[in-house]
């Protein structure tokens, strides 16, 4: 579904993805691991369009990103971008605008689940509030892929079950997502596959369960390993 | 295309506030100017709601730009760029949204302007000999012999095309700040003084153009014609090239 080869990304006086190259399948959930810095955003922004890779090649079913791809990638910042003249309705309706794939019924459930009241201002939301409305309004998309940058950031213990839930609810053998998260215990339980990323390179990349069986550690424990 | 300048629209709104709320006051000062007989405040009141047209046309021209800039900057730069819309079409949808806003601010001041003309005139002239040398000049005169069509469609030709070189440049040059120099303190400062040089290397190619087409001559309706295509063309080819870039090169 999402092909990297030597994927790479350079700034002015920066390198932020050096050398990734990854298979992404259908139907699986992934992980993608890494500390603060290490490339996850970047490459998870490679993938929705939103930055232009310096060197390699990023394909989306064997095409480059563009409209098509656009059109059935599903991408949540870790960041608040919505438009500040918005209300949390406002912005189901602009996804429903734009989107063909955003599901009005969903999303409306999701802001039921979440506790989000769809005439409150986004610029009123608490940080923990806003971060439950980008993923309602991501989940809420019939997505081929999922990318979700830091879902679980800002979001107390209890909701999180509740993301976690709304997260499961959108995998299928027909769609794929891919989770970057620092709480790597939360993820383990729930992942097929999983991606380390570190100085902007992918160090380790395959399914979780022939990982844990090879490495004799968990996902968690291998994190601590890579990363120390 | 639509939903997509709906939603410039919606970004721009708070400066129309300000507009309209700048001319409601604006009219209620001469509302107050006619009630007290005051003729030459009144007169005074008109000149400056068609100074405020002037300074509200100018502005709403390039409030696209700073939009775009603050699209560019800021992380709601993911709202526009995540769509699943061509680079043109998002920039189209900028431009008309820009000109429908500058025609719309040029249509209400206009027809302000009129009814607080005629309104001086009720107050403190003849409302009826008004009338009757307007119905006279609509319905006898030739327009021809008011105004020459052809001279005023030439300078609204020329005027939209030079607008449009104007924002399409400073659009594309935004767009290469952003793609060179992202992130960096002095891409404001780059883009103002890029800005600046294409201007004046184009308006050099434009002048050497019209030098080899048609010598020496300044002005006239040929002169004109040239400008005209020339920038044309050159607003094509800068908004194919912001295209070009947003799609190949700029990361937000």
């Amino acid at each position: 579904m999402l092909k990297c080869e030597n994927l790479r990304k350079t700034y002015l006086n920066k390198t932020a993805v050096d050398d990734i190259s990854v298979t992404i399948e259908k139907g699986k959930i992934y992980a993608l691991l890494g500390p603060n810095g290490s490339g996850k955003t970047t490459f998870m922004k490679m993938a929705a369009g939103l930055v232009k890779p310096t060197g390699g090649e990023i394909l989306y079913k064997d095409a480059p990103i563009g409209i098509v791809s656009k059109s059935e990638v599903a991408y949540m910042s870790t960041e608040p971008y919505f438009y500040s003249f918005m209300t949390v309705g406002g912005v189901g309706k602009y996804y429903g605008e734009f989107f063909g794939d955003f599901d009005m019924d969903l999303f409306k459930s999701l802001l039921a689940e979440m506790e989000l009241d769809a005439e409150e201002k986004v610029t009123h939301l608490s940080s923990g509030m806003a971060a439950k409305l980008k993923v309602a309004v991501t989940i809420a998309r019939k997505a081929k892929l999922y990318l979700l940058d830091e879902p679980l950031n800002g979001i107390d213990l209890i909701a999180r079950g509740h993301i976690i839930k709304a997260v499961l609810r959108a995998a299928s053998e027909d769609s794929t997502i891919v989770i970057s998260s620092h709480l790597v215990d939360e993820l383990e339980a729930i992942v097929d596959s999983v991606i380390f990323i570190k100085n902007g390179r992918s160090v380790i990349a395959g399914d979780a369960e022939k990982i844990r069986e090879q490495r004799g550690k968990s996902i968690v424990e291998l994190y601590k390993e890579v990363y120390s | 295309m639509l939903k997509l300048m709906k939603y410039e629209f919606r970004k721009q709104a708070f400066s129309k506030l300000i507009i309209a709320v700048t001319l409601a006051a604006m009219l209620v000062l001469y509302a107050v100017m006619l009630i007290r007989g005051n003729a030459d405040s009144a007169g005074i009141t008109i000149g400056f709601i068609g100074m405020a047209m002037f300074i509200a046309v100018i502005f709403v021209a390039f409030e696209c730009l700073s939009t775009y800039s603050k699209d560019l900057k800021t992380k709601q730069s993911y709202m526009l760029f995540m769509l699943p819309k061509s680079p043109r079409s998002i920039l189209l949808s900028k431009i008309l949204a820009s000109a429908v806003q500058v025609i719309a601010i040029l249509a209400v001041f206009t027809v302000v302007m009129f009814i607080c003309t005629a309104a001086f005139v009720a107050r403190f002239d003849d409302i009826v000999a008004f009338i009757n040398d307007l119905l006279d000049i609509l319905f006898n005169a030739k327009l021809s012999d008011i105004i020459n069509i052809r001279i005023v469609l030439r300078g609204i030709i020329l005027t939209f095309t030079l607008w449009l070189f104007l924002v399409t440049l400073a659009l594309f040059v935004t767009t290469l700040a952003n793609t060179v120099m992202n992130g960096s303190k002095f891409m404001t400062l780059v883009s103002v003084i890029a800005y600046f040089v294409f201007s004046i290397i184009i308006d050099k190619i434009e002048s050497a153009i019209a030098y080899c087409l048609l010598g020496d001559t300044v002005g006239g309706g040929l002169y004109l014609l040239v400008c005209t295509v020339f920038y044309f063309i050159v607003d094509i080819a800068l908004f194919f090239a912001t295209s070009w870039l947003i799609d190949k090169r700029l990361s937000v």
